[in-house]
Parts: structure tokens; sequence; C-alpha cells
């Protein structure tokens, strides 16, 4: 069971926001699914499954794309554009 | 020739007697996604560029005889073709437009296929009946009351339907299988690397793949062999030198039957009655059924509902409301964010909460750590498994299609996933083959999984299962 405080906390890490009706509701079935996924708790795991069979993949860091190919695109699908720069509201 | 039941050779056959055929056969696409799809709602558009494209496709054509050239297909939307919208179906990415192609577009592309629009889906690919979608839900072409199933539920009603030859949807849980055995058409999705996640909008990185949805097993083989290969544009995706090292040489043979898992409490009788009948047509053709024990796949669902919400709160953090999609302009930064992020809808929500619980400190051990140590304890069963028999038979979902509505809590939506999430988890290739009907005249499908990168099993054994009649 997760308390209103964790779940405020997790909202607050997520930045979503939710209404009170909507906390209700997400009270509720977040506090269903992770019920449900607590079972995993109960299994044993032994030591040769702690290290998943995974191997790194690397590249040089080479052959880059034709500089400023792409830069229209993408900085036309910004909200606020000046001077070629993505603007950002004032952090501090 | 039936436009509506074709198979990639019947249009290629048609098209090759008469290029002009391309055009009729592009049309008639457009029409039927334009006028069956009224109440389905299997298309979220159909690009601009058909022209274009039917041009590129009979110069393909003319040059190469590509077996594809004017094959009409439809994509997920959460696939980028380039210069037409791309959403996911969600409210934070309305109106995007796609920068470039992904992987598997290009190479459609190049095989001559005309790619007539976009299908519905769950947003963001999270759910199993397309009713998440921020643009309303699609609805099963075979019965209007039902789900087609999702999240490619867009993908596998527009092929049901008959508007699209085939379709690519992604997979993550069972998205392309599920859809595919309720709406009566094959679905696959290869080996976790065997097709490049370039250009896929990412919701679990380490278990999405995209795969076709086609009307016959072996059109759906015709389109993972253009759309599967090395791409070094998505590291995950293996080197051939890589796959060809996995790859078996005996033909099929055994089939293992996971029989405890079946039981599983839930499964409709329809879909074990529907199974054994089938395992008895296997046995028919020849192949040595066995029994095979599972210990910890039941495991595979709650190991899924903590790693993908894990990696869906860290792939959806990119939505801030800043460089691309929904933006909501706030009194500070914060609440830009907030505000922003308020567009992601009820099923993206829950996901992005749990996945932002289960990483917290103190709770990453006992969540995220040890689903990742059950994930590879579930892997290694299953490639012992694989030392056994050459593939594994399930039915493809625990019940038929649902109605529309049926499932409002999310613990019951997630349980549709039971037979096709261990391909997940573990990465293996996995197909469903329609497999008759059930009582209230619903299709229904039968899995089989096959060792990592052994495709081929799944085309072999599916093909033959699907002659039966």
């Amino acid at each position: 069971m997760i308390t209103d405080e964790n779940l405020n906390n997790l909202i607050e890490l997520a930045k979503i926001s939710a209404n009170d009706q909507e906390k209700a509701s997400l009270k509720t079935d977040v506090t269903q699914i992770l019920s449900y996924v607590s079972q995993i708790e109960m299994v044993e795991t032994s030591e040769e499954d702690l290290l998943p069979d995974l191997i790194n993949v690397m590249r040089l860091d080479e052959k880059p794309h034709q500089s400023s190919r792409f830069t229209n695109d993408l900085l036309n699908q910004a909200p606020d554009v000046e001077d070629g720069y993505i603007k950002v509201p004032k952090i501090i | 020739m039936n436009f509506e039941k074709a198979t990639i050779k019947e249009v290629t056959d048609f098209i090759s007697e008469d290029l002009n055929n391309l055009d009729k056969v592009v049309n008639t696409s457009l029409e039927y996604a334009q006028t069956k799809d009224g109440d389905v709602h299997a298309f979220l558009g159909i690009y601009d560029d058909i022209t274009e494209q039917i041009q590129l496709a009979k110069g393909i054509k003319t040059q190469t005889n590509s077996p594809f050239a004017g094959v009409p297909c439809a994509i997920k939307d959460n696939i980028l073709y380039k210069g037409q919208v791309c959403s996911a179906a969600s409210k934070m990415l309305e109106g995007y437009i796609a920068p470039y192609d992904a992987h598997v577009v290009k190479k459609l592309k190049d095989a001559g296929v005309v790619v007539v629009g976009r299908t519905n889906m769950d947003e963001f690919a999270m759910g199993s009946s397309t009713e998440y979608s921020a643009f309303g839900p699609t609805k099963n072409p075979l019965d209007l009351t039902r789900v087609p199933g999702g999240t490619s539920g867009g993908s596998a009603a527009a092929v049901a339907q008959g508007s699209v030859v085939f379709a690519l949807g992604t997979d993550t849980a069972g998205s392309i299988r599920q859809p595919a055995s309720f709406c009566g058409v094959v679905g696959m999705k290869g080996t976790y690397g065997s097709v490049s996640r370039s250009g896929a909008i990412a919701l679990g990185s380490s278990l999405d793949q995209i795969g076709p949805i086609a009307r016959s097993v072996s059109d759906t083989k015709m389109v993972f062999d253009i759309i599967s290969g090395h791409d070094p544009m998505d590291s995950t995706c293996a080197t051939n030198e890589y796959r060809n090292r996995h790859k078996r040489d005996n033909p099929v043979k055994t089939v293992g039957v996971p029989r405890k898992f079946l039981e599983t409490e839930g499964v409709d009788d329809d879909v074990t009655n529907n199974f054994w009948k089938s395992i008895d047509v296997l046995k028919q053709k020849g192949y040595q059924v066995v029994d095979i024990e599972m210990p910890s796949v039941h495991l595979s669902l709650p190991v899924y509902y903590i790693i993908l919400p894990a990696e869906v709160s860290t792939n959806l953090s990119r939505y801030d409301g800043i460089r691309y999609g929904r933006h909501i302009h706030g009194k500070n930064l914060k609440d830009t964010y907030e505000q922003s992020r308020g567009g992601f809808g009820v099923e993206a929500r829950r996901r992005i909460l749990v996945g932002t619980y289960v990483l917290s400190a103190g709770y990453y051990d006992a969540y995220y750590g040890k689903a990742t140590r059950l994930r590879q304890m579930i892997t290694k069963e299953m490639k012992d498994i694989f030392n056994k028999v050459d593939v594994i038979a399930t039915p493809t979902t625990p019940t038929e299609a649902f109605k529309i509505g049926e499932k409002s809590d999310p613990l019951s939506m997630y349980f549709a996933d039971l037979f096709t999430v261990p391909a997940n988890i573990t990465g293996v290739p996995a197909i469903s083959v329609p497999s008759g009907f059930g009582n209230n005249k619903l299709p229904l499908g039968l899995q089989f999984m096959a060792p990592h990168f052994n495709e081929e099993y799944l085309f072999q054994i599916g093909a033959d299962f699907e002659n039966r009649l």
C-alpha cells in the first residue's frame, strides 16, 4: 500500500500533474500493480542468476552525418526557437 | 484477384500482368482504408505522398522486379516515416513530424512497398486492446463490439479488414501476436536484436521488436526477411555473424508443451480445447509432442511489470515539452514540464509512477534488481528447454477477443499477455498462427516460440500448421 505522501513524491519526481480525483485512482491502481508484482520477492534466486548474459557493443566515435542535415527539421518541432536555439524558461 | 484476401504474391502477380495495375492496387487499398475503416478506426492517418510512392514503386518494379513493388502496407503509429505525422497515439506527440525514416521503413521503401498510412495503437504501446489510444479505440473488424487486441490493434485490424496486404507492428509483451490472434491473422516478432529498432519510438528498450502482421505465414516470412538484418544505428541489432552462430540446421521435429503453464487460472476452456486440437493436428503431421517443465515461466508477467515500467519511466522522461511534442507554457520550468506532461493518458501515468517507484532508492534491489535476476533465471530455463525441443507451443492468448470496455482494472488487462510475454522477457522469437474459432465464432491463435535467431523454425512449423486445412 502506498501512502498519499509516497504518491505525491512519485508524481513530483515524474513531473506529471494530477488532480485529486486522478490521484485517488492512481493510488488504487499503483497499489494494486505493486502488490501483484511483489510476488517475486518470495522467489529464491541463485548466484548464477546474478549476472545478465549481455555484452557491450561499442563503436568508434567517427563518421558523423553531414553537419546541420537535420537541424531545421528538428528545430521546426520545438515550440520556442530563437536564432537557431531552443528557448528554455528561466531556471534561476 | 480478391484484394481483401490477397497474399503478397497474388498482388505482385497481378501487377506483373500490367504495370497500370499497380495504381489500381494502391487505389483500392486507399479506398478500403477510408470506406471500410469508418467503424473500425484502424487508421490514424493516410500519408500524403502516395503519388510519389507509386512512381517510385513503378521504377523499382521495372528495374528489379521486386516481389514487393506496389504492395500496399500500413505501419503502426510509433514507427517513423519521414515527413509524415508519427504520434504514438498520444497527445504528447500529436502532430509530430518524423524527421527521418525508421530502418524498417527504408527497407520497405527500397523494396517498392507503398506505405499507405499509420495505424492506431494503445498510447506509446501500453495496453492490450487499443482502447488506450488518445484518438479513440479501434474495433475488431470481425465483431465491432469487441477489441482488436493491442497494442498493434490498428495494424491487425487493417490487415483483417482487407485494406492492406500486410502491416508492421511492435511487440513488447505480445503487442503483435495478441492482436493478430484476436483478428484472425498471422503476427510474429523476431528474436530481440533481429530487427533494428532505429526509428521506432521506444517503450521498453530491452523488450521492443518491430515485426510483421500478414495474412499467411509465407507473407510474414517474406516481410520479416526484408526488415530483419544488422543495422549499425541500433547497437542491440545483432550482426549477421552473431545470428549465424545460433542457427540450427535440423528441421523442426519436437514440440514442447508447458502443460502446467496452460492450466493457469483464468485461461478459457475454449482456448484450451482449441489448443489441444491444434496439438493433435501437429501429431498427425508427424511432430513429436513432449511435455516440458518451465517452473519459472509464470513469473514472466510480474517480472515484466517491473522491468517495463522502469524502462517506460526512463524512456518517457524525454517528453518534456521543451524540444518537441506537446508544450504548455507554464509559470516556470517545472510548471512547464508538469503541464506539458499532463498530456499522458491514464495507463502511461500508471506505468511512469510504478517505474519511478521500482527504481527509487530503497526499492531498487527488491524490485528492479530482483526482476533482472529472475529474468536471467527464466531465460536460462528457456535455453535449457531448447536443448531438448525445437519449438514450444502455447495458445497465443488466454481468452478470445474481449468486449470493448470489459477490462476496467489494469491487472485484468495485463493478464492478456500471459502466454506472449515470456518470449519478450527471454528474447526468443515467436509467431501466432490462426488456429480456428472459439464458441463465440471469434478467432483463436496458436503460438510457437523458437530458440534465439531461429525464426525459420517458426515459419516451418507455422506454415505446416496453416496448411492443415
